[in-house]
C-alpha cells in the first residue's frame, strides 16, 4: 500500500516536472517562431521632392525610395505619392495605391480626377470616390516640411 | 477521458506498448548515477528543437548567413533559444562523456552488454561530428577558420588527405559550397544518423537490461524490484530540469557568442577550437614535422577510438567493482588527467585579451564614441582604410599624441581627422588604450546604431568604390548619412579630382552637377574666390587691386614663379609706355616685324596667358565663323577672309596650327595636291565640303561639267540604288532641287514626310475617295510598288 501511494506520488510528480520542462522550453521556443508577430515596425522620413515643384491646383507624382528592411535583408522600396496644394502653403500627400484593391491610380487631367485601371474606380482632387467599386478615399499620408522639401512617414 | 484512452489503445495498441516499454523493473542499486543517459537524450531533443526552431529563420549562404543569426538574436527569445542551442551542444558532449565514464566505472560495458557500449562510441563520434559541422553554420570569424583548419586537417592524411579536404569543402576553399554541405549534413544527415543509433541503443538496453550494480559477470541477480516509470523517470526529470535550469541561466546570461562575419582575408585572426577539441590542439603542438599533425590529429584519435570500441572485447575482467578492477580504472585515470593536462595547458596558451584598467578602457570608450572604428580595426575586426591598431610597430606615446593631434604632418594626404580640440585626459586616454592593444586584443563590439549598413558596405574595397557609388546618385547617401557626414573624412582633404589644374578645369564640373561641390563646400564658397577675381575685360587694369587683396589666390593658377615678372620686369623698352597695353595690338598689326621683335624678350605663349579665351576684335564681327557670300559665287566667311588677308601667320599667333584642321574635319588651309584627293574625302563627308563650298563655283563646275561615267544608258532605272547619299553627289551638277524637280514631291524623302504627305495630297488638290489612288498614280507608283501604301492603309480602305 504503502509502496502504491508512493509511485502514484512520483506519477503526478513526473507529470508536473513534465509540464514546467515542456513550458521552460515551450515559452522561448513559442515566443522565436511568433517573434516577428510582436516586431515593431521603424517609422522613417522620407524626402520626396521639393515644394517647388509641385504645381498649384494639379496633383504633382512623386517617385521617392528608401531602405527597407524585409528580415536580415535590406533592399530599396520604392513608392509613388501626389502631392496637392491650392494655396502653396497647405499640402496634401496621397499615397497612389487604390483602397480596393491595391492598384496604382494616375492622375488623368480631362477628367480632373485619379483613375484606378483595374476596376474603373475614380478619386476627385481630395482623394474623396466618385465612382467605381472602392470603399473609402485614397489614403493621406502623414507629411512634413522642411528646407523646402516634402517628407513623408513610411514605416521601414 | 479514459474511454479515448481505451478507444486508442483498441484501435492502435499504442498505449499497452507505452506500459510496456516504461514499466520496465529494474534492478536493485539503480539510482541518481543512471540519470546521465537520459540527459544526454534529453539534451538530443533539445537541440534537435533548438535547431528546429532556428531554422525558421537561418539561411545558409555566406551572404546572408550571419546576418540571417543577427536577425534571429533581435527577435523575441532569439538569443535564448541560441543560446540553448549554443550550451546544449557543449552540455551534449559533457553529457554524453559523463554517461561514457559512469558505464565503464560501473563496468556495465561487460559481456553480455558489449555491443551497447560499442553503439555509444558511435553516438559519442556522431555528437563531435554534429559539433563540427554546426560550428560553420553562423558564419563568422570563429567558424570559418575552425573549419579552415578543421579541414585542414583532413587534407593531412597522407595520398587521400587532399581528396578528403576536396570533398569536406566542396571545392578548394571554404566559401558557398561547404556552408550548404554542411548544413544538410547537420540538419539532415547527422539527425538521421543519431536517431537510428539512438533507437538501436535504448534497444539493446531493454533487451539485455540495466547492468546490477557491482555485480559479477554471470552472476547478475535477477530480482527486479524497481520500475522504470515512475521510479526513474522521476529522476530523470529531476536532472533533466536542473540541466535545463543551468543552460536557461547561461543561454540569458551570456547568450551565444557572435563574432564578426567571416573575412577570409583577414590573417591576424587566431582560430581556437572549441574546448572540448583543445586537448588535441595541444597535441598538435608538440608534434612537428611532415607528419606531425597527421599523427596528432588523426592517428592518436582514431587508435583512440578503436581502442575504446574494442575495450569491452580487450578487458575480460569478470568483475564490475572499480575496487576490485585496479588496471581499467587506472587506465581511466591516466586518460582523464593526461587530456585535461592538455586541455588546461591550452587554455594558458591562448592568448587573452588583457584587462584594460581604468584609463585604458575609457580610451576604447572613447575610441567607439569618435567612430575610430570606421577606419581602424582591431586584429582585423572593423575600418580597413587606416593602419590596424593591434598592429602598429611604433607605439611611442609622443608620436601617437602628434598623430592623433595633427595626423597631415606625417602623410599629407591622410583623411584622418585632427582631434586638437579633445581634452588633454581623453588624449592620454586614447594614446594608452592604443598602447594596451596587442594580438590577443578583440575589437570591442560596435553597436548598432540606426539603420543597418548596407551590404556595399562591407565590400573589402568600400573605401575606394564609395567615391562612385556616390557619383550615381548623391541623395542615396542622404537616406542614413547627415549632409555633413562627408566632412569628417574630407575636411581635411581634397578629392584626388582637385589635385593638377583643377582650378582650370573646375568651371564644367560646378555648373553641370553643383550637387557635388556642395557635398563639401557652402553656398558662398564661389563667392568668396570669384567676387574679386574675375577676369573681366578690365581686368588687367583692376588686377593689381584684386593681387594686393588676396596673393593667394592668384597662385591657384599661375603657378610659374616669373609669371609677373613677365610684365613686370625692369628694363621694359622705351615703346611700354603705360598706355602700351592699349596701343600693343595696333602697333604689332602695323608693323610685321614688331611681332618678331616681341619674341626677343617674351615668349610665344606670353601672348596667351592675358590673350587665353580673350578674342580679337576682328572675331566679333556678326558672322566671323557662320556663311557669307561675296561676290563672283565664291562663298566665304569672315574668318576665312581673315586668313587669306593676313596670312596663316596671323591666326598662328594665337592659334595652334592644327586649330582650322580640327574645325573643318579635313587638313586645312587644302595642301597642294588636294584636288586629286578630293573625291575621296568628298565621299567620306559631303556636308564638309558644303560648309564652305555651293556646287554651282565656277572652280567646281570646270571639272563637274561632263556627264560622269557612271550615268550610262539605263542610268535613269538604276539611280535609285546609286544615290546612296542622299543625293549630295548629284547636287554637284544637278543643283540643290535636282530630285526634287524631277519627281514633283520633296525627294530624298524628309523625316517628317510619313506624317505630312497626307497634307500634301491635299495642296495638291487631290481630294475624296480615291485620292490616295489619284495620288499613287500621279506620283508614288514611279519608285513604290502598287501595294506599298496598304502597309499603313488597309484598314482606312475598307472602311
Amino acid at each position: 500500500m504503502d509502496e502504491i501511494s508512493r509511485r502514484q506520488w512520483l506519477s503526478k510528480m513526473c507529470g508536473l516536472l513534465s509540464a514546467i520542462v515542456a513550458a521552460l522550453l515551450g515559452v522561448p521556443l513559442l515566443g522565436l517562431s511568433l517573434g516577428t508577430m510582436f516586431h515593431r515596425r521603424k517609422t522613417l522620413w522620407v524626402k520626396v521632392g521639393p515644394i517647388s515643384a509641385v504645381k498649384k491646383g494639379e496633383p504633382t507624382k512623386f517617385v521617392y525610395s528608401f531602405l527597407k528592411e524585409d528580415a536580415y535583408l535590406q533592399k530599396t522600396e520604392r513608392g509613388t505619392v501626389y502631392v496637392i496644394t491650392h494655396d502653396g502653403k497647405n499640402f496634401k500627400v496621397f499615397s497612389n495605391i487604390c483602397p480596393h484593391a491595391g492598384c496604382g491610380v494616375r492622375w488623368e487631367r480631362q477628367f480632373q480626377a485619379f483613375f484606378c485601371p483595374c476596376h474603373n474606380g475614380k478619386f476627385d482632387i481630395n482623394g474623396q470616390v466618385i465612382a467605381g467599386p472602392p470603399p473609402k478615399p485614397l489614403n493621406e499620408i502623414q507629411h512634413k516640411i522642411e528646407g523646402g522639401f516634402i517628407f513623408i512617414k513610411v514605416k521601414a | 477521458m479514459r474511454s479515448i484512452v481505451r478507444w486508442i489503445d483498441e484501435e492502435t495498441g499504442l498505449i499497452t506498448i507505452l506500459h510496456h516499454f516504461m514499466e520496465e523493473p529494474l534492478p536493485k542499486g539503480t539510482g541518481w548515477a543512471h540519470v546521465f543517459g537520459s540527459i544526454a537524450f534529453f539534451l538530443f531533443l533539445l537541440q534537435g528543437l533548438t535547431g528546429a526552431f532556428m531554422m525558421i529563420y537561418y539561411v545558409p549562404t555566406p551572404d546572408h548567413a550571419h546576418e540571417s543569426i543577427e536577425y534571429i538574436q533581435r527577435l523575441p527569445f532569439g538569443r535564448i533559444v541560441r543560446g540553448l542551442h549554443h550550451w546544449g551542444a557543449s552540455a551534449m558532449v559533457v553529457f554524453v562523456g559523463i554517461h561514457l565514464v559512469q558505464v565503464f566505472l560501473w563496468g556495465a560495458y561487460k559481456k553480455p552488454r558489449q555491443i551497447i557500449w560499442v553503439i555509444g562510441v558511435f553516438l559519442l563520434l556522431i555528437t563531435f561530428a554534429f559539433s563540427f559541422t554546426g560550428y560553420l553554420l553562423p558564419w563568422d570569424q570563429k567558424a570559418y577558420w575552425a573549419t579552415v583548419v578543421g579541414t585542414n586537417i583532413a587534407g593531412s592524411i597522407p595520398l587521400i588527405g587532399e581528396p578528403l579536404k576536396h570533398i569536406l569543402r566542396s571545392g578548394e576553399e571554404v566559401g558557398a559550397a561547404t556552408l550548404t554541405r554542411f548544413y544538410a549534413i547537420h540538419i539532415v544527415l547527422l539527425p538521421m544518423l543519431i536517431t537510428v543509433g539512438i533507437i538501436f541503443h535504448i534497444y539493446q538496453v531493454r533487451k539485455k537490461g540495466i547492468t546490477p550494480p557491482w555485480s559479477r559477470v554471470g552472476e547478475e541477480p535477477t530480482e527486479k524490484p524497481l520500475l522504470f516509470y515512475p521510479d526513474q523517470v522521476f529522476k530523470d526529470l529531476v536532472a533533466a530540469l536542473i540541466v535545463l535550469l543551468v543552460l536557461l541561466f547561461l543561454a540569458v546570461k551570456f547568450g551565444a557568442p557572435l563574432e564578426e562575419r567571416a573575412n577570409p582575408a583577414d590573417v591576424t585572426y587566431i582560430p581556437r577550437p572549441e574546448w572540448y577539441f583543445l586537448p588535441l590542439f595541444e597535441v598538435l603542438k608538440h608534434l612537428p614535422g611532415k607528419y606531425g599533425e597527421f599523427f596528432g590529429a588523426i592517428v592518436i584519435p582514431a587508435i583512440g577510438t578503436v581502442l575504446l570500441l574494442l575495450f569491452p572485447y580487450i578487458d575480460r575482467n569478470p568483475e564490475r567493482h572499480p575496487a576490485k578492477r585496479p588496471f581499467a580504472v587506472g587506465l581511466m585515470l591516466f586518460v582523464f588527467t593526461v587530456t585535461t593536462v592538455f586541455g588546461v595547458q591550452a587554455l594558458r596558451s591562448t592568448p587573452r585579451p588583457k584587462g584594460l584598467d581604468e584609463i585604458e578602457a575609457r580610451g576604447e570608450k572613447l575610441f567607439m564614441d569618435l567612430r575610430c572604428s570606421a577606419c581602424h580595426g582591431v586584429n582585423g575586426g572593423g575600418g580597413t582604410a587606416g593602419p590596424d591598431l593591434a598592429t602598429l610597430d611604433d607605439r611611442n606615446p609622443q608620436r601617437l599624441e602628434a598623430i592623433l593631434r595633427r595626423p597631415q604632418t606625417f602623410n599629407a594626404r591622410s583623411i584622418m581627422p585632427s582631434y586638437d580640440h579633445l581634452k588633454d585626459e581623453d588624449i592620454i586616454a586614447l594614446v594608452s588604450y592604443m598602447r594596451a592593444l596587442g594580438p590577443g586584443s578583440r575589437m570591442p563590439r560596435i553597436p548598432i546604431v540606426g539603420p543597418k549598413k548596407p551590404a556595399s558596405h562591407f565590400d573589402e574595397h568600400w573605401m575606394l568604390e564609395h567615391k562612385f557609388e556616390v557619383r550615381k546618385d548623391p541623395t542615396t547617401c542622404g537616406t542614413c548619412h547627415k549632409p555633413d557626414f562627408c566632412q569628417t573624412c574630407h575636411q581635411n582633404r581634397r578629392p584626388d579630382s582637385h589635385l593638377n589644374g583643377w582650378i582650370k578645369a573646375h568651371f564644367g564640373t560646378a555648373t553641370e552637377r553643383p550637387e557635388f561641390c556642395a557635398v563639401c563646400h557652402t553656398k558662398s564658397y564661389c563667392q568668396d574666390c570669384h567676387k574679386d577675381t574675375f577676369h573681366t575685360p578690365k581686368w588687367l587694369e583692376e588686377h593689381a587691386k584684386g593681387f594686393k587683396a588676396r596673393p593667394a589666390i592668384c597662385k591657384e593658377c599661375h603657378t610659374q614663379p616669373y609669371f609677373c615678372v613677365e610684365c613686370h620686369k625692369g628694363a621694359e623698352p622705351k615703346s611700354h609706355t603705360p598706355d602700351w597695353i592699349h596701343r600693343h595690338a595696333y602697333e604689332i598689326r602695323v608693323s610685321k616685324d614688331l611681332e618678331q621683335t616681341c619674341t626677343t624678350c617674351h615668349e610665344r605663349s606670353f601672348c596667351t596667358s592675358c590673350h587665353e579665351g580673350k578674342r580679337p576684335k576682328s572675331h566679333e564681327q556678326p558672322n566671323f565663323v557662320g556663311r557669307r557670300i561675296r561676290d563672283g559665287g565664291r562663298v566665304k566667311s569672315g574668318h576665312a577672309l581673315e586668313a587669306v588677308q593676313k596670312g596663316s601667320q596671323g591666326c598662328a599667333t594665337c592659334h595652334d596650327r592644327r586649330f582650322c584642321t580640327n574645325c573643318h574635319g579635313t587638313p586645312m588651309p587644302h595642301p597642294q595636291g588636294f584636288v586629286n584627293i578630293h573625291v575621296t574625302e568628298a565621299r567620306k563627308d559631303m556636308a564638309l565640303c558644303q560648309r564652305c563650298h555651293f556646287w554651282n563655283e565656277p572652280d567646281c563646275r570646270q571639272c563637274h561639267s561632263q556627264r560622269p561615267l557612271s550615268h550610262t544608258q539605263d542610268f535613269r532605272e538604276r539611280h535609285p540604288q546609286l544615290v546612296a547619299d542622299g543625293g549630295m553627289s548629284c547636287q554637284v551638277c544637278h543643283g540643290r532641287n535636282a530630285c526634287t524637280d524631277c519627281h514633283k514631291l520633296p525627294m530624298p524623302h524628309p523625316q517628317d514626310f510619313i506624317q505630312t504627305h497626307g497634307e500634301l495630297a491635299k495642296q495638291r488638290g487631290i481630294k475624296g475617295r480615291d485620292s490616295m489612288k489619284q495620288l499613287q498614280k500621279q506620283l508614288c507608283t514611279t519608285c513604290h510598288a502598287d501595294k506599298y501604301c496598304r502597309k499603313c492603309h488597309l484598314p482606312e480602305m475598307k472602311r
